[in-house]
């Protein structure tokens, strides 16, 4: 079956659909099989983890924003419960 | 790959090694671009219409003289006819200096007394020169001779994802050849400058890479708006992107992983090998092209997710996508298609290597979409102070 999704990095705790995913739809993940908790289009990210309010999403292995809610594995991880940290890491 | 990659190229006089022979045609002031147009259109010769040259301040003027000048003296270039006015700031004599030793002339509208006479015997000087040039046989050159351009545009999901992860693989695998890599495009740069900024071969770098963002936003406020409230836009936001920090991550990638060699003024002739970092132009896309081939690169590597169609007419462009439909519904734009690496049917180091073999073909002769269909456009873009 062709891939339904990508994890960039090991690290990484989201993941990004590369087709449309529908709510309730299992994903078999390298950390088990995890269910969609909402619709995740093409180009848009999954939880692969509990993700507290605060804590910060990885993609391509380094840090591009953090929860502002607390998201739970399968939720759609995107604007609504995420913020930039642009001034954050930009100088680190 | 093993061993010593090669390609076929032009060995010029002060030793540059060009992948292509054109015959360039280069007013010196948007005031001789139509005459210019009028010999290229004549001649079939490259030619790099501009809307600089006088009536420019500092930094623009100077920006707008080394990339003329890299064009003159670009290994690409076989021969070259500078088209002045008589009365501008950019000096046409200069542009045959900064050619080389190759097969260069200056003509002068003024001169040559109007727009007809002047197309009239630019027309014949071309014809010369391309006699000149025809004299060049291509020869084998080493890869690490190479220095490979890259560029975004267009993006979609498959870009951050694949086509930049395969052309940063790319990088590396030329970069351990001995060959050189651009990264250009400062505002793309933005949301990750920390990162850049720990990858480089001294600290001094790091602290330029983060000050040339700087003067960007600080340009961006004067403007009235922040980068980041423009990014990431509406478009990115739809396509499933987050954040500004997640959109530069995947820009840089087609950069590679190895240390960052040192930053370039746009337009600034390449110091060395390795990954180097540009601080391009303010303008479209075609403006940190000009910027990043006139610095010496001879082939550029661009990545479009949804399909940018132009080329250079200082060398060749190659269009790479890892989205099937943009590969299979605009196939006289698109030479690579990266999709198996989004597919999962192929490995990033795998694509980076085909990529590369690709593009030694390209330096070899092969000719790239936009060279077969004939779109190129030049721009020099604005400095951002």
């Amino acid at each position: 079956m062709r891939r339904r999704y990508i994890v960039v990095d090991e690290r990484d705790n989201v993941a990004t659909a590369i087709v449309d995913l529908s709510m309730g739809e299992h994903v078999e993940t390298l950390r088990g099989r995890i269910v969609l908790l909402g619709e995740i289009r093409y180009g848009h990210k999954f939880a692969l983890e509990d993700i507290p309010l605060g804590g910060y999403i990885v993609k391509y292995g380094e840090q591009i924003g953090r929860a502002t809610a607390s998201i739970t594995r399968g939720d759609h991880v995107h604007v609504h419960n995420v913020e930039d940290i642009v001034d954050e890491v930009r100088k680190r | 790959m093993t061993g010593k990659a090669t390609f076929m190229g032009y060995r010029r006089h002060d030793g540059g090694a060009g992948v292509r022979n054109y015959v360039a045609v280069v007013p010196t002031v948007l005031c001789s671009c139509s005459v210019a147009r009028g010999i290229a259109e004549a001649t079939r010769a490259n030619v790099f219409t501009h809307d600089g040259g006088c009536g420019q301040l500092g930094p623009d003027r100077d920006h707008t003289l080394r990339v003329l000048e890299g064009v003159a003296a670009h290994p690409n270039v076989g021969a070259l006819l500078a088209v002045g006015l008589g009365c501008e700031q950019i000096d046409a004599g200069k542009l045959v200096e900064a050619a080389g030793g190759k097969p260069a002339r200056s003509i002068s509208i003024h001169e040559l007394g109007g727009n007809t006479s002047t197309v009239k015997r630019g027309t014949e000087i071309v014809k010369q020169l391309r006699r000149e040039a025809a004299k060049a046989r291509r020869v084998p050159i080493a890869a690490e001779e190479l220095t490979v351009a890259t560029q975004c545009g267009s993006s979609d999901t498959g870009s951050g994802l694949a086509s930049n992860p395969a052309t940063g693989a790319m990088a590396d695998l030329l970069a351990e050849q001995g060959g050189a890599v651009i990264l250009g495009e400062t505002g793309s740069l933005y949301g990750a400058a920390g990162l850049m900024a720990r990858r480089v071969a001294a600290k001094e770098i790091g602290d330029r890479i983060i000050e040339m963002t700087d003067v960007l936003e600080g340009y961006y406020m004067r403007m009235g708006n922040s980068l980041r409230e423009a990014n990431p836009t509406p478009g990115n936001i739809a396509g499933g992107l987050t954040t500004l920090v997640e959109k530069s991550l995947g820009g840089v990638r087609k950069g590679g992983t190895t240390p960052i060699r040192g930053v370039l003024e746009a337009g600034e002739r390449i110091r060395g090998k390795g990954l180097w970092v540009m601080n391009t132009s303010m303008g479209l896309g075609a403006c940190a092209t000009a910027d990043m081939l006139a610095s010496g690169a001879q082939v550029m590597v661009y990545t479009t997710g949804m399909g940018n169609p132009v080329g250079s007419p200082l060398g060749p462009v190659v269009k790479v996508t890892a989205t099937k439909g943009t590969a299979e519904s605009l196939a006289d734009i698109i030479d690579f298609d990266a999709s198996p690496v989004l597919l999962g049917d192929e490995s990033v180091q795998d694509c980076g290597r085909r990529l590369l073999d690709e593009v030694l073909e390209v330096a070899s002769g092969r000719q790239v979409s936009s060279e077969r269909t004939g779109h190129n456009v030049f721009a020099i873009g604005k400095m951002v102070v």
